[in-house]
């Protein structure tokens, strides 16, 4: 069964073996970025080198969310190449009320200065009456899609608190998986959204265009 | 008071022009304050005005002394003017124009004049038009333009040499929209058809447009180039961003999401998980004895139920307990030892009642029977008892 | 663009796709687990050294997380019981039961109104075909074990053999 990665693993003992795979399925499987602390493979550098070498094998990479916090996420060339993918692609409702949730829940907080952390995850949930109301969606499609969002968890759900605070969605674990240029990726696409004659997005379209003569 | 602050900073830069020495304008957020709340109760009060005792009346969270200050001055520069509607009734009335004026402030310091900016474009563009229009009138107001770009992009470009931070909060009250630099250009085009002898003045201003574009856009690039993934979405308003969301049809938003890709909801059951999930499930039939529970761990993190699913699970387990195997019981049976217990056993049966989950139901009916000497000491009749059909 | 390499493309798009059957004559990217059934095939994640996500408890490190995962499992358990009969046998591929079989043996071995109950367990079952532990035809009205079943060790079930054992055999269907 391990033959892809016994390559890789073939050089080490029993021991380091297993703390190979502990954290190689840890950081795959986790709900969100695991301290290095627990995982003796993420901890010694050589040993995490040989963890992102096992991740590599299937266009994962390592991403280090904070000092010492781990966690996989697609390589941004696999992203890339995969994107275009029709059976990769989530359907349309689910982005669309996914950007939604990342509008209320981050860019709106976020622009409001209430969020801190450069993040895409937030505590503020977007409410469910807002995301109906005030959107070109139906309530049979949002609903829908949120049940898919949130078995995927790529939104989270936030009960509505006793104090009055009301309930919501929030992006979901997923989110720790974005690598940086995604993280930067999905800043810069809901800005050229949202504000396409910002003096922002005209520098993000500018900065592409040279991007992709260098390419050439 | 920040906001404060901020009303107070735009305040004086607008009136920097005209005050006698640095000290002539406010330098206390308050004072601001209650000439607006001065000015919203003239407003609501109509034509009667207002009298000082109600001008104090509105004013009452203030210090008498703030307020006796501000008052004296806004009556020596006219923004409020005694009048005499009847002889000896002295009202004051408030002046239309400082209401006006407090409300360009809020909307300076709101947007940094790019609204004013806007306002001013198009009042030009329409007195361009305007047959009565004189060339000296069309080049003093292009030169007035000219020099506002050309303030808008020096202060643009300071800013552009600071700190991230300080860029990323102050840019977006000052640099241009493509519309903005789009207005300028078609007045500046206007202007040179219909007085094609101010074509010197009119190679400023395009200049001042050009430089104050420029500016801008650097600005955006150095943004753009800065370190964060998510700090630049402070700088569209929050309002734009709410638009968006509103008006963006299905296709726009997911558009978003082109160029990304998610995992597959992908939830491991391990056999071990399924059989403790099936052991500590509410069930109909008695459980039979439990074989030794496989080697878990930790249990606690063996099967996360949401709390009020497992809350669920442990009601349904005393009501079980209570009901054994009947479908009612008088709830005096039950209650029937010490207090404490009693009491948490109740409190547990009218939880199981009140779960909108559970086919549980607390009944009581009007009598109360009092047992001297027992423990509780009364109990109402009442029963406890499973909805539906149990198996 | 640096060309990525065609298997780990692969292997990556299976993560993101999901378990999709394919027909049984296509090959399965090398690096992944193949589990056929009759003509159709998947492709599964392979795990260094036998290692399933149930390590993740050892190293008290939360999974993703799940809605009511206690009553997933316990449609599963359910679902299990109706079509993994040779219990002595592996789980996959069984056969197929009846959905109606499933719902009553569920509706009855837990508390609760029974219309709920099965009400319930369908979108559990929809939600577990999603994901690839049970193959669910509602025309038909059949339930199958999921491929991903083929992922469990031979040494982690035996106490799952033993519950199956014990639940109630299924209403209507034939037990062996």
């Amino acid at each position: 069964m391990s033959e892809l990665f016994e390559p890789l693993l073939r050089p080490y003992d029993e021991k380091r073996r297993a703390e190979l795979v502990a954290a190689y399925m840890a950081v795959e499987h986790a709900a969100g970025p695991v301290p290095e602390v627990r995982f003796p493979a993420l901890r010694e550098p050589a040993l995490r080198r040989t963890v992102a070498r096992m991740l590599e094998l299937s266009g994962r990479t390592l991403i280090r969310t904070s000092p010492a916090h781990w966690i996989s996420g697609y390589d941004d060339a696999v992203r890339e190449a995969l994107a275009g993918d029709p059976a990769c692609v989530l359907p349309i409702a689910d982005r669309a009320v996914l950007v939604l949730v990342l509008i209320h829940s981050v860019a709106i907080p976020r622009a409001e200065g209430l969020l801190t952390d450069d993040s895409w995850l937030s505590p503020y949930p977007a409410p469910l009456e807002e995301l109906r109301r005030r959107s070109q969606l139906t309530i049979s499609e949002l609903e829908a899609a949120l049940r898919r969002l949130r078995a995927a968890g790529l939104v989270g759900q936030v009960k509505a608190g006793a104090d009055e605070a009301s309930g919501g969605y929030v992006p979901g674990p997923q989110f720790h998986r974005l690598t940086e240029a995604a993280r930067r990726r999905l800043q810069e696409e809901l800005i050229l959204a949202a504000g396409p004659d910002s003096p922002l997005a005209a520098a993000i379209r500018a900065r592409r265009r040279g991007a992709r003569k260098e390419r050439v | 008071m920040l906001v404060g602050e901020a009303v107070l900073g735009v305040y004086r830069q607008m009136f920097a022009a005209l005050a006698r020495d640095a000290g002539a304008v406010v330098d206390d957020p308050e004072l601001v304050d209650i000439a607006e709340t001065l000015l919203s109760a003239f407003a609501e009060a109509g034509e009667e005005g207002l009298s000082r005792e109600q001008m104090r009346h509105v004013c009452r969270h203030h210090p008498a002394e703030a307020f006796e200050n501000r008052l004296r001055v806004l009556r020596g520069l006219g923004a409020i003017r005694e009048v005499f509607p009847k002889p000896n009734q002295l009202r004051y009335r408030a002046s239309f124009t400082s209401v006006v004026g407090l409300m360009f402030v809020r909307r300076m310091m709101l947007d940094g004049g790019q609204s004013e900016m806007h306002r001013l474009l198009a009042l030009e563009q329409l007195n361009v038009a305007d047959p009565r229009m004189t060339a000296e009138q069309a080049r003093a107001g292009a030169e007035g333009l000219g020099r506002a770009f050309r303030l808008w992009s020096v202060e643009l470009l300071t800013l552009a040499n600071s700190t991230i931070e300080e860029l990323r909060e102050q840019a977006p009250k000052l640099w241009g929209t493509a519309e903005i630099i789009e207005r300028a250009e078609r007045l500046h085009g206007a202007i040179l058809r219909r007085w094609p002898e101010l074509d010197r003045t009119c190679t400023e201003l395009r200049a001042a447009i050009h430089a104050y574009g420029d500016a801008s856009r650097r600005a955006a690039a150095r943004l753009t180039d800065s370190a964060g993934t998510t700090r630049n979405l402070t700088l569209l308003p929050p309002e734009t961003w709410r638009t968006y969301a509103r008006t963006a049809s299905r296709e726009e938003l997911a558009g978003v999401l082109d160029g990304f890709v998610f995992d597959a909801p992908a939830p491991w059951h391990d056999p071990a998980a399924i059989v403790t999930a099936v052991q500590e499930g509410p069930r109909t039939t008695p459980p039979r004895p439990a074989p030794p529970r496989p080697s878990v761990p930790d249990p606690g993190l063996s099967d996360r139920t949401p709390a009020d699913r497992s809350e669920a699970d442990r009601l349904a387990g005393i009501a079980e307990q209570v009901l054994r195997g009947r479908d009612r019981v008088e709830v005096h049976q039950v209650l029937n030892r010490d207090w404490a217990t009693a009491r948490r056993l109740l409190a547990d049966l009218s939880a199981a009642h009140l779960h909108p989950e559970l086919p549980y139901r607390l009944v009581w009916s009007d009598g109360l029977r009092a047992r001297p000497g027992s423990s509780p000491s009364w109990l109402s009749d009442g029963v406890f008892e499973r909805l539906g059909e149990a198996p | 663009m640096t060309q990525v390499d065609p298997q780990v493309l692969a292997r990556a798009r299976a993560r993101i796709t999901g378990p999709v059957a394919f027909p049984a004559a296509e090959p399965v990217p090398a690096g992944l687990t193949r589990v056929a059934a009759g003509e159709r095939v998947w492709a599964l994640p392979a795990w260094p050294d036998g290692a399933t996500p149930a390590v993740l408890e050892e190293y008290q490190t939360l999974p993703m997380p799940l809605d009511r995962p206690g009553q997933a499992r316990r449609v599963l358990a359910a679902a299990l019981r109706c079509c993994w009969t040779r219990l002595d046998d592996a789980p996959w591929p069984g056969r197929a039961a009846a959905l109606t079989d499933v719902l009553e043996l569920y509706a009855t071995t837990t508390r609760g109104d029974a219309e709920l109950m099965r009400r319930w367990a369908v979108g559990d079952l929809r939600r577990l075909a999603d994901t690839g532990w049970l193959l669910l035809d509602e025309e038909a009205g059949t339930v199958r074990p999921g491929p991903r079943t083929a992922l469990w060790a031979e040494e982690s079930l035996a106490p799952l053999r033993a519950l199956l054992r014990r639940m109630p055999p299924p209403p209507g269907g034939s037990d062996e």
